[in-house]
Parts: structure tokens; C-alpha cells; sequence
């Protein structure tokens, strides 16, 4: 598992303060607008990567770093443009590899300036199932602390001397089914932790203060950006 | 397996995601139904123990190692209608914090792994589980569920128009085969190993629904047919000219993605002109159209479920 922003900024700089709806809106408006750039001249791609790291320095997060993680994506992306770019479409091959660097650095900026939780909130004021959220919401929760907990297992199997071959594929089956009875467990203490809470069933709705002056602003500035890349004609 | 954004074409990850919102408000409807309300926190850490679990190495030998993919084991753990809810956030969160899959081809992702993935796990295990033959079941139900998520996710590639070369379209078939066979045999040995730390955990879910009924036989074929057609698919791209020719016998109008014909085909609105302009507003168009639909068909469904409960 790659632990990819786990240095993002999410309190300050004027893209964390915008309403997590519009930040929503404004991802998937960047990453359409980058899909529909059918035969993309290298001009476009060029601006696209400016207006993003221009993003990520408004934001204040660290751009070099940023465009560094959104790398990450490129070993498994370039695998499958190499078949592309065997099955004889070279330019096409060249247009999906950096169509998908930029469709990743935008996703990197905005989870990095944007708690989880929040995103899948604005997730459900467009009417995502409210079950969906909460799942997401509780993963998103225990992920870290079951990651953890999966790593000290596998240490400790290490330590021992682990092994190879058959013993090794049992050890394996054996420290998830420990980490499955673990998990229950902590399932049942977590529900009876929120029950003594006052749970009843859902969790709280997050509540949504009308968009400001600014969040409007950015808003259409954002859109009008995602359409006037596909206007470049050089 | 995760399909990244780009690699599919407009038309084709435009319909799966339109296809795939319906089916998961179905899915978290009934998943939120068939529950008690300690089944919030429980689905949550299964979740989370899912993601931890994939960690987790399996060496196969010469230095390799795989690791459990999980669709089959939510099933069998916490029913098949939550555990295709899990597998869906687990790739939104996949999708979202680690960048594994794309955003738009989210849908794509979904109905491969989440939808079809656990129902093609499910049903196998689900069939052989009173019998002798339950942990064969299992592990039918790994490997069908993965091979059944490989070969959609190559068959949309290929109605994408990536034209794969034989050879390699065969090794990445065998390399799913290896990993299917590999997930068949992960899940039986966790299964096993679960049922022995805690009994209970395994009988209760996959039995409560355990009766072969009416519904469970229609998605069986559904889910059958699914996967052929894919296949199908997948095979006929790989003759010259293979999809037109397919569309030709078939009588279907002579088009370049034949069964994605829409009204507004070929995501292009003539009257506004200019390429550059037409396909952003075609496209935003599209979306917006997809959402107001499944927003009244929400709306709808919600309300019809009301008067007459």
C-alpha cells in the first residue's frame, strides 16, 4: 500500500478553504475537460500542467513534491500506453500517458488539500447513497489503524524466521484470519463505543453553509479554465 | 485490474458509469436493508481489514507473490449485497487516496470488480456451500470472480479500440487465469482458517440466503451472459476488422461502437460547431443528462417504495 499524501495540507491556503462541494465539482470538471482532449497538442498539455502546478502553489502545498507523487502512476499507466504504442498508434500512446499524469495531478491536488471525509460529505449533498458515505467514511477511518496492525503481524512473522513454500501460504491465510477475528472485534467495540454516543442507526449529516462570494468566484473561474484549454488551437 | 482514466473512449465509460449509478443505489438500498444497525461499524472495519489484508503477501514460488483481491470473501462474510457495497467504496477510496483506477472510469471499475466480480464469486460459492463440495465452491468462486473481472476489463479496453496483439492479449489472459486461480486459493485458506477461529462467522451469512430461488437463478444467467458477451467481444477484436465485421453479420448499422449509438452520438452537438467546443459541451451535457436521470429515477424509486410498503 503506497501512503502517497500523507503529507498533504489540509487547514490552510485558499484552495483548503474552499467549500468541499465546489472543490468536487471543479475535479470532475478538470478531469473531463482533460478527457475530452482528443488529439492534444503538446501546447495544450503544456498549459493544463502550468494551471495545475499554479493550483498546487496556490494552495501552498509543496509543487515539486506534488508533481513527484502524481509520478507515481506513470510505471502502471506506461505499461498499458506501450501496448497502445505497439498496436501502432504512437500519438495516441504519448496523449494517454500525459492525459493520465495530468488526470492523477489533479486528483493529488485536491485530496491533499481536501480531508476525505469531507470530500465523500459533498459526495453525498449530490445525492450519493448516504449508506455509500458512511461506509467510505468508517473504511477511510480503520484503514490506517488495520494497515498498521497488518504490518506489525507481518514483522512479527518475519522476526520468527518466517518461512517459504506451503508453510508460508498458511502463515499467510493464518495472520488474516487473525487480523479478521481482530477486526471483528474492534467492529463490535467501535459500535458499542458510538451507541454509548447516542448512535442510532446513522451517522450525522455534515451541514453546509451557503457558498460565499468566493467560492462562486473560483467556481466559474475553475469552469471557465476546463473550457478554455479545448479553445487552444496551437 | 483497476482501469486508469483515458484509456477508455468517451462512449464507453459514459455508459458504464450510467449503468453503474442505478446499480449501486440498488446495492446500498439493499445492503442498508438486509442490516441490523450494528452493521454500519461492521462494514466499515471489513472494509478497512479488506484493505489491510491485501498487504498481506502470498508467495507462489520463484520470487513472485500475489495477494487476495477480496470480492469473494466480502461475500461470503457479510452477504453478497454488502460486500459489493464495500468492494464500491474500496475502489472509490482506491480510486480517490491512492490513485489506483480512474475517476470516470470509476464506473468501468465498478461494475467489473464490485458488481460482477462478487456476484460471480458469490453464486458458485453460494451453490456448493450445503455439499460436500463446499470449499470447491470457494474456490470456484475466486477464481470465477476474478477471471470474470479480467476479461471485462479487457473486453471494454478493446471496445475502447486498443487493439492488443494476440500474443499479448493471450499472456495477459493467462497472467489473469494465474492470479484467478491464485484468489481461488487464498480464500479457501482464509475461509478455512477464519471458520476455525470463529465459527459462526462463515455459516451464518452465506446461509441465511442460502435457498436457490427464482431471482438467484436469473442473476446466474444474467451473470453468465455478461461474461460471454465480453469474451465474445474480446475475441472478435482480435480478427481484422472484428467488431464492424461482428456488427455487419448481426445486421446492426455499419458504426465504430455500434451498441453505443446515443442521442447525442458520437458525443458531438452539429449545431453549435467547432470540434474543440462541441465536445466539452457534448460532453458536460452528457454528464449533467446522467445525473438528472438517476436523480429523478432516485427520487422515483423512493417514492414508489413508500406508497405501497
Amino acid at each position: 500500500m503506497r501512503y502517497i499524501f500523507r503529507e498533504g495540507n489540509t487547514q490552510d491556503g485558499v484552495i483548503q478553504q474552499l467549500d468541499a462541494r465546489v472543490k468536487l465539482v471543479l475535479l470532475i470538471a478538470f478531469i473531463l475537460s482533460i478527457a475530452l482532449l482528443a488529439r492534444p497538442s503538446a501546447v495544450q498539455l503544456a498549459v493544463c500542467l502550468c494551471v495545475l502546478a499554479a493550483i498546487a502553489a496556490a494552495a501552498r502545498l509543496a509543487v515539486i513534491q506534488v508533481l513527484r507523487r502524481a509520478l507515481l502512476v506513470v510505471p502502471f499507466v506506461g505499461f498499458f500506453s506501450l501496448v497502445v504504442f505497439l498496436s501502432g498508434d504512437g500519438q495516441r500512446a504519448w496523449s494517454i500517458l500525459a492525459k493520465s499524469y495530468l488526470s492523477a495531478l489533479t486528483v493529488a491536488i485536491v485530496i491533499s488539500t481536501t480531508a476525505f471525509p469531507r470530500l465523500v460529505a459533498a459526495a453525498r449533498f449530490f445525492r450519493v447513497p448516504a449508506f455509500l458515505v458512511e461506509v467510505m467514511q468508517l473504511i477511510y477511518r480503520y484503514l490506517f489503524v488495520l494497515a498498521a496492525e497488518a504490518r506489525v503481524m507481518q514483522t512479527a512473522f518475519a522476526a520468527r524466521g518466517g518461512s517459504t513454500g506451503r508453510r508460508a501460504l498458511e502463515a499467510s491465510a493464518g495472520i488474516i484470519a487473525v487480523l479478521f477475528s481482530r477486526s471483528y472485534e474492534k467492529a463490535a467495540m467501535v459500535y458499542q463505543a458510538m451507541c454509548g454516543r447516542g448512535f442510532s442507526g446513522t451517522l450525522s449529516r455534515a451541514e453546509w453553509r451557503p457558498l460565499r462570494v468566493s467560492d462562486i468566484a473560483i467556481l466559474s473561474a475553475g469552469l471557465l479554465l476546463a473550457t478554455v484549454v479545448h479553445f487552444i488551437s496551437i | 485490474m483497476h482501469i486508469p482514466d483515458n484509456f477508455l473512449s468517451s462512449p464507453v465509460w459514459a455508459s458504464l458509469d450510467a449503468l453503474a449509478v442505478p446499480a449501486v443505489a440498488v446495492v446500498s438500498r439493499k445492503a442498508q436493508k438486509s442490516t441490523d444497525s450494528n452493521r454500519l461499524p461492521l462494514l466499515g472495519v471489513m472494509g478497512a481489514f479488506v484493505f489491510a489484508a491485501q498487504m498481506i503477501n502470498f508467495p507462489v514460488g520463484m520470487g513472485t507473490s500475489g495477494h487476495l483481491v477480496g470480492g469473494t470473501l466480502l461475500a461470503c462474510l457479510l452477504g453478497p449485497w454488502a460486500g459489493a457495497l464495500v468492494v464500491t467504496a474500496i475502489l472509490v477510496i482506491q480510486a480517490l487516496v491512492f490513485q489506483d483506477g480512474g475517476v470516470l472510469a470509476l464506473g468501468a471499475n465498478v461494475i467489473n470488480m464490485a458488481l460482477m466480480g462478487v456476484l460471480c464469486g458469490y453464486l458458485p460459492a453460494l451453490a456448493l456451500f450445503r455439499t460436500r463440495w463446499k470449499w470447491y465452491g470457494v474456490f470456484l468462486g475466486g477464481t470465477c470472480s476474478v477471471l470474470a473481472s479480467g476479461i471485462l476489463a479487457l473486453a471494454e479496453l478493446a471496445l475502447s479500440g486498443i487493439r492488443m496483439p494476440v500474443a499479448l492479449l493471450e499472456a495477459s489472459l493467462g497472467l489473469f487465469a494465474v492470479n484467478a486461480i491464485l484468489e481461488g486459493a487464498i480464500t479457501v485458506s482464509v475461509l478455512r482458517a477464519i471458520e476455525r477461529l470463529n465459527p459462526s462467522a462463515v455459516r451464518e451469512e452465506v446461509v441465511r440466503s442460502g435457498r436457490a430461488t427464482w431471482s438467484k437463478v436469473i442473476a446466474a444467467l444474467a451473470g453468465v451472459s455478461v461474461v460471454l458477451t465480453a469474451a465474445g467481444v474480446l475475441v472478435a477484436s482480435t480478427l481484422p476488422d472484428g467488431l464492424e465485421q461482428v456488427a455487419n453479420k448481426l445486421g446492426m448499422p455499419f458504426g465504430k461502437h455500434p451498441a453505443f449509438r446515443s442521442p447525442i452520438s458520437g458525443y458531438q452537438i452539429n449545431s453549435l460547431g467547432g470540434a474543440w467546443f462541441s465536445r466539452a459541451a457534448a460532453g458536460l451535457l452528457g454528464l449533467f443528462l446522467i445525473y438528472v436521470v438517476c436523480a429523478l429515477g432516485g427520487h422515483l424509486l423512493g417514492r414508489m417504495r413508500r406508497s405501497y410498503l
